[in-house]
Order: C-alpha cells, then structure tokens, then sequence
C-alpha cells in the first residue's frame, strides 16, 4: 500500500516527457481525436483557425499539448 | 528562459502539483517541457476517483504554463470534478486566453446530484488555483486528505 510519506517524496510519481516524446502524443491525440497530425493541428491553431473553439473538449484536450506555443503572439 | 532553465522552472512546477494533488490522489502527474516558443504542460492523466464521505467523485487536472520572470506560470488549464458514477461533469474551472483570459466556472449537468454541497460551498472566483479546488473538495464534498497536515502542505510556497 501506498503511503503519504511515500506520495511526497520528491519528484516520485511525476513522469518527465522528452520534447520528442510530447510531439508524439501531440501527434496520437490529434490523429485521434481531430483525425489531423500534430503539426498540422499546430499550424491550424497559429493561424486562428480554431479560434472560438477552445470550449470544444477535443480541441482542448489537443491544444493544451502545444505548452507555450498555445498563446499565439 | 533557455532550455535548461525552462526544464529546471517545469520540474520545480511538477513537484508543487504533484504535492498538492497527492493530498488526494496517488496518481502521477505527468510534464513536458517544449522548447519554441517556451512553455510546457502538466495534466493528472484521465479522471481519478478521489475518496469521499458521500458521493464518488473524480478530479483531471490540465495546465499550460507558459515562462515568466524566471518561473513558469499557468495562463490556460482545465480543473474539472465528475461524478465518478455517471460520469457528468459536476463543475469545471477553465481558462483558455485569448478569447477567455480568467478563471471562469462551468456547472454541469452532474451538479443535480450534489447540489445540497453545492448550495453549501465556497466555490473560488477570482484567480483560482489548483490548490483552491483542493480546498474546496476537501472542506465542502467530503473529499478525505491522504495526510493530517494537508492544510500546511497546500499554503506551502
């Protein structure tokens, strides 16, 4: 059994992603839930094409991955 | 920011979720640290049962961060609480600039089943955190704290 001591010890339990590794998962969701690839999801939200849509869950649960570039300048 | 300090400010960003979340669930948080423009993300994957004195709920917590003055702060996430049975959303804090640039509240359809606790509670407003939901969960539904001292351990800075 897992005990509080345990739970906060350090970093344990937190699982680190390489950039590689979060543009693979960027790519999965967007094939699975958008039927697009990751970087063309990407570029779609650079250009405002899903502007108005952040409430949709599958666009978020999507657009959330792109870490900063979800706050297009 | 350069990679490395942007690594640095996503891990120390990590710990501090995780230690709150692990105030009610066991499940991992998981992070990633991207390199252009700058940011990264953190989610508690899926939706996790938390123990409760009543009704089963779940808590999925998703943020983006986004570097700032050496740190990294959260500018769009996804705090949301589901009726781990009927899997309706109870409520939900969401932020997702530019077109929402604040906290603001959904209530859903799961919020029927529990609406005496939330006629009771002190739902946040304002700049709402992840450790606000916490508190919220625990001291209006019921939700039982892994440890004694969780009060301390949330205000931790």
């Amino acid at each position: 059994m897992t005990t509080a001591h345990q739970l906060d010890a350090g970093n344990d339990g937190i699982r680190e992603y390489t950039c590689d590794e979060g543009e693979a998962l960027l790519d999965a969701r967007a094939r699975q839930l958008l039927g697009i690839s990751g970087p063309e999801f990407r570029r779609r939200w650079a250009a405002g094409e899903y502007d108005g849509q952040e409430e949709r869950d599958e666009v978020w649960q999507v657009a959330f991955l792109l870490g900063g570039a979800f706050k297009r300048t | 920011m350069n990679q490395g300090e942007l690594r640095a400010a996503a891990r120390r960003r990590a710990a501090q979720v995780h230690r709150v979340l692990s105030l009610v669930t066991d499940e991992w948080v998981r992070w990633q640290a991207t390199s252009d423009p700058g940011g990264a993300w953190l989610e508690l994957p899926g939706e996790r049962r938390i123990g409760t004195s009543g009704r089963p709920i779940a808590l999925s917590v998703q943020e983006t961060l986004s570097p700032s003055s050496g740190a990294l702060v959260v500018f769009a996430a996804r705090y949301t609480i589901v009726d781990f049975e009927t899997r309706r959303e109870i409520f939900a804090y969401h932020r997702h600039p530019p077109r929402l640039d604040r906290m603001h509240l959904h209530v859903g359809s799961g919020a029927g089943q529990l609406i005496a606790a939330l006629h009771r509670a002190h739902l946040p407003a304002g700049d709402v955190s992840l450790p606000d939901i916490i508190e919220v969960l625990v001291e209006d539904f019921g939700v039982r704290p892994l440890r004694a001292d969780w009060q301390a351990v949330l205000r931790r800075p």
